[in-house]
């Protein structure tokens, strides 16, 4: 990054050899040659290289100085460059031949298209396009120069604190949304495509470019020059899997991943770690980055500000209770579980306390003692107490479901949990009723204590709660 | 595929061994595995040197604390402080050196080394001498590191391949025709050199096209090494030239 010194120049790429340089040579040369599918020289003939180099390129350019080379992608080569009329620095791409080759009139047609709508981007965090159109068969934009450092290079260079990286996101957000606004997709969010100025702003580069090449699955490894061209860890799976299909969502996965890969120093790739896991950040982030993951398109964030908002909301609550359920996309609610559960255990209960008292009914004449009949009683209250509480607990669970909007089910468990009592209460009502005769028939004196009724020669049809702990220990006691 | 090639006379030059084998040993080492993992720190110490002296170390801490890891290190494997860094020697050697530093520099200072440690003979004192020529730039000990790295590793694949040739007599014709590893346009023509070195410029561009694509294997060689599975190769190419 060191310019204006007198150190010789890399002939192939154009940057400042450092004075280390092993054999005099380039080093980011030496291991570009690396490259299976071809290094910076091809091997066919001749030393020509294949990325011009600025004093050629100057050639192409005479309104504009030349002086190094920024970077190079799987687009282009990016040169530093400085326009002396308008006295301001400014980046040029120049796309590589084999983008705009491929397809001749159709790429100079999508070419305008896109380089249009990118030049109609205006955004405090988008790199600004100043110019773009074609010289001699080079395709290039003249863009805003950003002085500072991609986030990869960020990333790389001191691991960015969780505070950095959820002021960065917001930002991010911000100039996404504006784009999709626009109806413009940046389709390669990656950390690459990330610059930090060197106040800590973010800008965005490289919107939209990606949709001037034409990929297939088979692409996403070396391209011809040795330069990659685009790595699918940050696309989202329908980009990968159907292109044409593509829409602002895919954006939200980048940028996902993006989140995930600045907190954790991670892809999440395969089964990864929350990130409060590795990081020190809330559940309340975990929720957030998961959510943008989400492989199905309806289950993402179908907004950026809709991530944007739930960052700071989780980013300032220390720990967002309220957030953590998303974890867990889609789950069964636990009440309609238990309510549902309750009605059938109400019911086995009833008929086992039913079981006991006609035993003892049945088996017994001696005289029921205090506590049998206490221990009885209270037996008797269980299924009771269980029926209503399933009751109140689908009814929560089912009001529980309705507000969820659609992240918890079992609606369906709710609503058996609500009815399902009423079913049970019809034998064991039947059933009270026939224990309640037998003991009025046959202990007279002792109804007017257990029913306040007075009528003891036929049943009454008691609330179905309160009778059924009083018959266990009388009809024993009665000895039949 | 390194089995091949002679081995330069320095050996420590070229390691001839894989990340993969250490990792696969695992915490019980074997004595492969400890071989393969001492020559990996022979050739790669220089780095985490200048990660500790750019980190505010003096000489001697420096040389003490990357001294004392490389016996944790050789002893214990320390494999278990670095599980999930296991992909790559070069993370884990800086994830591990950052960890050690933190918790064992006190006690390794104080107790200094014992004599029945591991020692890696270092040549701290050409370390010193290479580290006061580094470029004083602004750059964090991170990317002191990273950067030192890619260039120890460019240094130790360029030494080799020089060294082959030295063995088979042809140095000159490295030095000839080494500016075409790189290439860029104000090349000197095939036949420029063919004249200089007396050759037809049909076997230049031969022997131009073979340089290359031993320089290539032995690059990716040598980075496989550093690597657990050599289909991140081409990763860490990628990374190690965003390093530089």
């Amino acid at each position: 990054m060191s310019d204006a010194d007198p150190r010789p120049l890399c002939p192939q790429c154009g940057d400042a050899l450092p004075a280390d340089a092993p054999e005099s040579s380039c080093p980011k040369c030496l291991l570009r040659a690396g490259f299976e599918t071809g290094g910076p020289v091809p091997p066919r003939d001749g030393p020509t290289g294949d990325a011009p180099t600025p004093a050629a390129m100057a050639a192409h350019f005479p309104d504009l100085a030349i002086s190094g080379i920024l970077g190079r992608g799987g687009m282009g080569v990016v040169y530093r460059a400085r326009q002396p009329s308008l006295d301001r620095d400014v980046a040029l791409k120049v796309l590589s031949p084999d983008v705009t080759g491929a397809d001749g009139a159709a790429f100079e047609e999508r070419f305008q298209r896109e380089a249009r709508a990118l030049g109609r981007l205006q955004h405090p965090h988008i790199v600004s396009v100043y110019e773009f159109g074609e010289r001699d068969g080079l395709y290039y934009f003249l863009m805003e120069h950003v002085d500072g450092v991609n986030l990869r290079e960020a990333m790389r260079a001191g691991q960015l604190t969780p505070e950095q990286s959820l002021a960065i996101v917001p930002q991010i957000c911000d100039a996404l949304q504006y784009a999709h606004d626009q109806g413009v997709v940046h389709r390669d969010i990656k950390p690459e495509n990330v610059l930090l100025t060197k106040s800590g702003d973010v800008k965005i580069a490289d919107f939209g470019l990606a949709k001037l090449v034409t990929r297939t699955p088979s692409d996403f490894t070396l391209t011809g020059k040795g330069q990659l061209m685009g790595t699918p860890h940050y696309m989202a799976p329908e980009q990968i899997e159907s292109p044409g299909t593509v829409d602002h969502r895919a954006d939200i996965y980048s940028l996902g991943v993006v989140f995930y890969e600045m907190l954790t120093g991670e892809l999440p790739i395969g089964r990864f770690a929350a990130p409060s896991e590795k990081s020190d950040v809330s559940a309340g982030i975990d929720a957030v980055v998961l959510r943008s993951l989400e492989k199905e398109l309806d289950r993402r964030y179908q907004r950026v500000d809709q991530m944007k908002t739930a960052v700071s909301s989780a980013g300032t609550a220390a720990t967002a209770p309220q957030e953590a359920p998303r974890h867990h996309p889609r789950r069964y609610s636990k009440l309609a579980i238990w309510g549902a559960i309750m009605a059938p255990g109400a019911l086995v209960a009833g008929l086992l306390v039913a079981a006991l008292g006609l035993a003892f009914a049945g088996g017994g004449d001696n005289e029921v003692d205090g506590t049998v009949a206490g221990i009885a009683m209270v037996a008797g209250l269980l299924p009771a107490v269980m029926l209503l509480s399933g009751v109140i607990m689908s009814i929560c669970g089912w009001v529980q479901i309705v507000r969820s909007e659609g992240r918890l089910h079992g609606l369906w468990l709710a609503i058996l949990g609500t009815f399902l009592p009423l079913l049970c209460c019809v034998p064991m009502a039947s059933w009270m009723t026939l224990a309640g005769t037998r003991v009025a028939h046959d202990e007279p004196e002792l109804v007017p204590f257990i029913y306040p009724l007075e009528d003891a020669g036929e049943a009454p049809q008691p609330g179905p709660d309160q009778p059924r702990p009083a018959e266990p220990p009388r009809s024993g006691d009665e000895g039949r | 595929m390194r089995d091949a090639d002679p081995e330069p006379a320095g050996g420590a030059r070229f390691a001839t061994t894989q990340w993969s084998v250490v990792v696969a040993a695992g915490a019980d080492s074997s004595p492969a595995a400890g071989r393969a993992l001492e020559s990996l720190c022979a050739a790669y110490w220089y780095p985490l040197y200048a990660f500790a002296r750019r980190g505010g170390d003096d000489v001697h801490t420096a040389q003490d604390r990357v001294q004392a890891f490389f016996a944790t290190v050789l002893e214990k494997g320390y494999f278990a402080a670095a599980d999930r860094d296991r992909g790559r020697f070069r993370t884990f050697l800086i994830t591990a050196f950052r960890h050690h530093g933190s918790k064992e520099r006190d006690r390794e200072r104080a107790q200094k080394r014992g004599g029945d440690r591991k020692h890696l003979s270092l040549d701290f004192a050409r370390g010193e001498e290479r580290y006061r020529l580094e470029p004083a730039h602004d750059l964090t000990p991170e990317r002191v590191f990273e950067r030192r790295w890619a260039l120890t590793l460019l240094d130790q694949v360029l030494g080799a391949v020089r060294d082959e040739f030295r063995e088979a007599g042809r140095e000159p014709l490295f030095d000839a025709l080494k500016p075409y590893l790189v290439g860029g346009s104000p090349l000197p023509s095939y036949r420029n050199v063919g004249d200089a070195i007396g050759m037809t410029d049909g076997a230049v561009k031969v022997a131009v096209h073979r340089l290359r694509r031993r320089y290539r294997d032995r690059l990716r060689a040598e980075i496989a090494d550093t690597v657990s599975d050599p289909a991140d190769v081409d990763d860490e190419l990628e990374h190690l030239l965003t390093s530089l």
